[in-house]
């Protein structure tokens, strides 16, 4: 479904040049969920636009849905994003003037899907959004709005979800609670999930987690409750085993 | 207190665009309000100064007793004779270039004017060796001008002009330090030949004398010329008044414009640097210092802008000040001095006014910066309920303002006032609008399908944008409604102008006064029968109006003769006026007359000693007249100046005649000249044309207004796709390419252009109405229909709109060619 062969990234700041990724291989089946553990500024997030498309990588490959991003033409990469990718940032990125269901069935009315269908009442269901639906998205409080976002992010039923630090804004027991909501209803969807965050916690809602640092991907120690990458790999061969929230 | 403005100005090393807008909304405040300034000082100047020829001033002048326009030379030279050597005659002529142009000549003798000793002796030279009376009084004779009006006309020092009979004008000499405004100056004996006009004089000047030298003058004086004190022509300051008044409004529109700018810029870069003020203060830094450091930085930047504005203001006075001449002398008769040099006088009161305004602008973003709770998340600042709550008191004081500008209209009697009404009118229809956009902006969205995604993001987002773009589009719509209400008062009053003429150039042909009358009247009676010929007579007076104060009257005749009494449309008046005024019964006065000397119907006029007060009988339409009218019917005007000799002389008769065939045959048979004879079209053509030259500076400034509101659009879209850059990132990654990004973002300022037309429109007109009905009236005492045409309106909303798109293209550029990646990297910077 994705797959990232030899990617590297490189920022310039003047002469001085700041390598991010160095040849860093990936690879997402359908269904699978992967966190991508890191410390800030060490280029995760760079890695999740490369592998969405939205960032185009120095070197290397992305094939993402059997369609090489390196060749794709702009109006195809978007097609792409808009049928089959959702995202949710770290800035929620919420629609302003728009209220909770039009930002909710944004991407659908996009791709022309009708506004009435039972998964979308079911994300609303979960995420308890029935009585914020006609509210304006500015009032919402921050996990509110979190919530809408993941419920934007797959309301079209997406094949894949990038979830960019979609915890980093909000306090402790609520980032559990989004986090968990989000990692139940991608699985519920039956779409994959890339995952990028700093928190070993959040990282643990994923099936696997990867660490990126000096731009190449490892294998994080278990100390902190995350796989390490053999047995993730182990999990990859041997099917989906979805770990319990601490 | 260095280190925290360092630390604060950072913030413009990451968003230049930012102070950018700051810098370009004070200099642009600056620039058109200082320009204005320094031509009202230079013009002020000027009359402070009096009137110099060749720089003498003299204390009075000779004028024909008939209060006509024409002196015998002998009666100057036998004064001369008799031992006034203070005096010097005058000829003052208007010929036309071999382009078309108008020049003003006026004809001085050179020897005869006083010689200045000591310091300023060099005023009586123009510049150059040998710029003295020497070569100025022999052939080949100087044509002397100011270096800016020579500029103006093209013609480099020692150039001749050809006039359009063929004749050439002697070479040109710049004459810097005179106020000759677009006056032209040369030898009286060469001016005399040059236009056929030997032994006249127009005046004859008198220069300074000596104790019991004016006794000895006046009763050496011929029965046909009285003495004229210099203070009793008059009073340019007061004569202009209105004119400066008005130049000055024009300088405070775009004042009021680039001060919307800087409220605007200065509301963007403190509202982006929440988060650092928040973060300075948490590292320890009081609300006073760093209250302090920003009120610094702002000096910086006001101080910094304000120069560079008022240096460019200077250079657009000087640019503008040959225009603005012209346009005295043709309205009032009156000339400035035109800079050799940058002017200084008259810049540094706006340049207070900006740095005022400027801290004012300051004070509301400021304290909401910096009255922040510390643990403020910095959200964007353009909140939607915030704003909405801006923008309903924003209208309710728009509300107020025109309120204000009805009772003010009712009440007017000034001219300070009625400008006062239209800045009410035009600061609350641009304080209404971001109101306005925002009920018809959600009016829309009830109107469109839900389901249309994109279009529903358009208007949602459109509304957010009100936030931080409504300041940018009220100072446009300030512009646009001043610039609409401007030209549809231009264009009214030049259609009421060209159809006053063509009412009241009743003759077919006009003529110069001519001594051979005779011949006229017998060629006429052989070669065109069914022709007539008609005398005009003028006559200037001063008279005591009704409340008492002194005012320049310009008596005329009117032919009894029912192709001019037809061409008289009464503004009012009893429906008999016209038939007693033939009969003699009474005298008619013109709109000025009424509006401003208070010469109503019914009031009696002393019209010369010798005759009985006569009624006013009705009142019309003078326009472009710079003084009070009365009109005569000729066996009025007769009685009381018999001897008067005509100052000009009109041809009528039936339209089927061959006016053009009469015209060659009056010029081949008579000898006539160019420029003696003219007919009617031509004649209405230079009436246009002197109406245009007199519109020009004011459509101008009316452009650089909008101009300035254009810079400013700009500058906000910059500023505002700073915050766009979240939006666009989702909308990136929800899948739209950047074409439909591109369409979208168009679309939206097109559609933001388009709604604040709906408000460019009726409140365009209304300036016009206010500008026609209460101020022209009160300043100029000129009145005339509204003509409101919607071509001119949608041209204007379609180049406004054709220009906010334009002005949106390169930042949206920009941020389109900007990888989503990126966007989301910025967007958390």
């Amino acid at each position: 479904m994705l797959e990232l062969r030899g990617i590297r990234k490189a920022y310039h700041d003047g002469e001085a040049e700041l390598l991010v990724l160095d040849g860093v291989d990936l690879a997402l089946t359908a269904g699978e969920s992967l966190a991508l553990l890191g410390a800030s500024g060490c280029g995760k997030s760079t890695l999740l636009q490369i592998a969405a498309g939205l960032e185009r990588p120095d070197a290397g490959n992305v094939q993402l849905m059997g369609l090489s991003l390196a060749s794709a033409s702009e109006p195809e990469l978007a097609r792409l994003r808009r049928e089959h990718l959702g995202f949710v940032f770290q800035a929620f990125n919420l629609l302003p003037g728009m209220d909770v269901r039009a930002n909710l069935l944004f991407p659908r009315r996009l791709n022309r899907l009708p506004d009435d269908d039972p998964w979308v009442r079911e994300l609303v269901e979960a995420l308890e959004l029935e009585a914020l639906l006609d509210r304006p998205v500015e009032v919402l409080s921050g996990g509110q709005q979190q919530r809408v976002a993941i419920a934007r992010a797959l309301a079209h039923r997406p094949r894949i979800v990038f979830a960019d630090e979609p915890t980093g804004n909000l306090h402790d027991s609520l980032s559990h609670r989004v986090m968990a909501l989000l990692a139940g209803l991608v699985e519920e969807a039956g779409s994959a999930l890339l995952l990028v965050t700093h928190s070993r916690a959040m990282a643990a809602y994923a099936q696997r987690a990867l660490q990126l640092e000096g731009g190449t991907l490892h294998t994080p120690d278990s100390e902190n409750g995350v796989e390490p990458l053999e047995e993730n790999l182990e999990t990859d061969r041997g099917g989906h085993s979805r770990q319990a929230a601490p | 207190m260095i280190f925290l403005l360092r630390c604060l100005l950072g913030h413009y090393r990451r968003h230049p665009v930012q102070a950018v807008f700051l810098l370009a909304g004070v200099i642009m405040a600056n620039v058109l309000l200082v320009g204005t300034q320094v031509i009202n000082a230079q013009s002020r100047a000027s009359y402070a100064e009096g009137e110099q020829l060749l720089g003498a001033g003299p204390t009075g002048r000779l004028r024909p007793t008939d209060g006509g326009d024409l002196i015998d030379e002998r009666d100057y030279l036998q004064l001369r004779l008799a031992g006034f050597y203070e005096l010097a005659p005058l000829l003052r002529r208007v010929v036309i270039g071999e382009a078309g142009q108008g020049l003003e000549l006026l004809g001085l003798d050179g020897l005869a004017m006083p010689r200045p000793t000591g310091q300023g002796s060099e005023r009586v030279q123009a510049s150059g060796d040998g710029g003295d009376y020497g070569s100025f009084s022999f052939p080949p004779y100087e044509l002397w001008g100011a270096p800016a009006r020579l500029r103006q006309l093209g013609l480099a020092p020692g150039e001749q002009r050809a006039l359009v009979d063929g004749q050439l004008l002697p070479p040109a000499r710049e004459a810097p330090g005179q106020t000759l405004g677009h006056r032209l100056v040369l030898d009286i004996g060469a001016l005399q030949a040059l236009t056929d006009s030997q032994g006249q004089l127009s005046d004859i000047l008198v220069f300074e004398l000596a104790p019991g030298r004016l006794s000895a003058l006046r009763d050496a004086l011929p029965a046909s010329l009285e003495w004229v004190p210099a203070d009793e022509q008059p009073d340019p300051v007061a004569l202009t008044r209105s004119f400066h008044l008005n130049l000055a409004a024009m300088g405070l529109l775009s004042f009021v414009v680039g001060v919307f700018l800087v409220y605007n810029a200065l509301a963007f870069s403190y509202t982006d640097r929440r988060v650092l003020l928040r973060r300075l203060r948490l590292t320890g830094v009081s609300r006073r210092e760093l209250g302090g450091a920003l009120l610094l930085e702002l000096a910086l930047f006001l101080l910094f802008g304000a120069v560079i504005g008022a240096w460019l203001g200077a250079l657009l006075a000087a640019w503008l000040i040959p225009g603005v001449g012209q346009t005295l002398a043709q309205l009032y008769g009156v000339y400035i001095q035109y800079p050799d040099a940058l002017t200084p006088g008259g810049w540094w009161p706006p340049v207070l006014m900006t740095l005022a305004a400027g801290v004012l602008c300051a004070l509301f973003p400021l304290r909401r910066a910096l009255s922040a709770p510390l643990l403020d998340r910095g959200a964007s600042g353009w909140g939607l309920a915030a704003t909405a709550q801006r923008d309903r008191q924003l209208a309710l004081v728009g509300v107020v303002l025109l309120i204000l500008a009805v009772i003010i209209a009712r009440l007017v009697d000034t001219v300070v006032l009625a400008l006062g009404g239209m800045a009410c009118l035009l600061l609350g229809a641009a304080l209404l609008l971001p109101g306005v956009l925002r009920v018809l902006i959600t009016g829309l969205q009830r109107v469109l399908p839900e389901r249309r995604a994109a279009l529903g993001w358009l208007l949602a987002d459109s509304r957010w944008l009100l936030g931080p773009a409504s300041l940018a589009l009220m100072a446009v719509t300030l512009a646009l409604v001043a610039n609409s209400g401007l030209n549809v008062m231009i264009g009214s009053f030049r259609t009421a102008t060209d159809q006053w003429l063509e009412q009241r150039l009743s003759a077919q042909l006009y003529l110069r006064a001519t001594e051979d009358q005779r011949a006229l009247v017998t060629w006429l009676e052989q070669e065109a029968p069914g022709a007539a010929l008609a005398e005009r007579h003028a006559v200037t007076l001063q008279r005591a109006t009704p409340d008492d104060s002194r005012a320049v009257v310009e008596v005329v005749d009117l032919p009894a003769v029912p192709r001019f009494l037809r061409g008289l449309d009464l503004v009012r008046g009893p429906p008999d006026a016209m038939a007693r005024f033939a009969a003699g019964e009474g005298v008619l006065v013109s709109e000025r007359a009424w509006r401003l000397d208070g010469w109503d119907t019914g009031d009696a006029v002393a019209v010369c000693d010798d005759f009985e007060s006569l009624p006013v009988l009705g009142v019309y339409h003078d326009y472009g007249n710079p003084v009070s009218q009365w009109m005569l019917a000729p066996s009025v005007h007769a009685a009381c100046w018999p001897s008067q000799e005509p100052a000009g002389l009109a041809i009528h008769g039936p339209d089927s005649l061959d006016w053009a065939a009469i015209a060659a045959g009056l010029s081949d048979s008579l000898g006539l000249e160019e420029g003696d004879l003219i007919d009617q079209q031509s004649l209405r053509g230079v009436g246009m044309a002197v109406f245009d030259r007199t519109f020009s500076v004011t459509r101008a400034l009316n452009l650089l207004t909008l101009i300035v509101a254009g810079i400013g659009i700009f500058c906000a879209v910059s500023a505002i796709h700073h915050h766009r850059v979240g939006q666009q990132a989702l909308l990136a990654s929800l899948g739209m390419d950047r074409r439909s990004r591109g369409a979208l973002l168009l679309l939206q300022w097109g559609v933001l252009g388009l709604l604040s037309m709906v408000l460019v429109w009726p409140f365009g007109a209304l300036l016009a109405g206010y500008l026609a009905g209460v101020v022209t009236p009160v300043a100029f005492g000129w009145s005339f229909p509204l003509v409101v045409l919607p071509g001119p309106f949608l041209a204007l909303a379609g180049t406004a709109v054709g220009c906010l798109l334009l002005a949106v293209l390169l930042p949206s550029l920009r941020l389109l060619g900007t990888t989503p990646g990126d966007l989301l990297r910025w967007q958390s910077v």
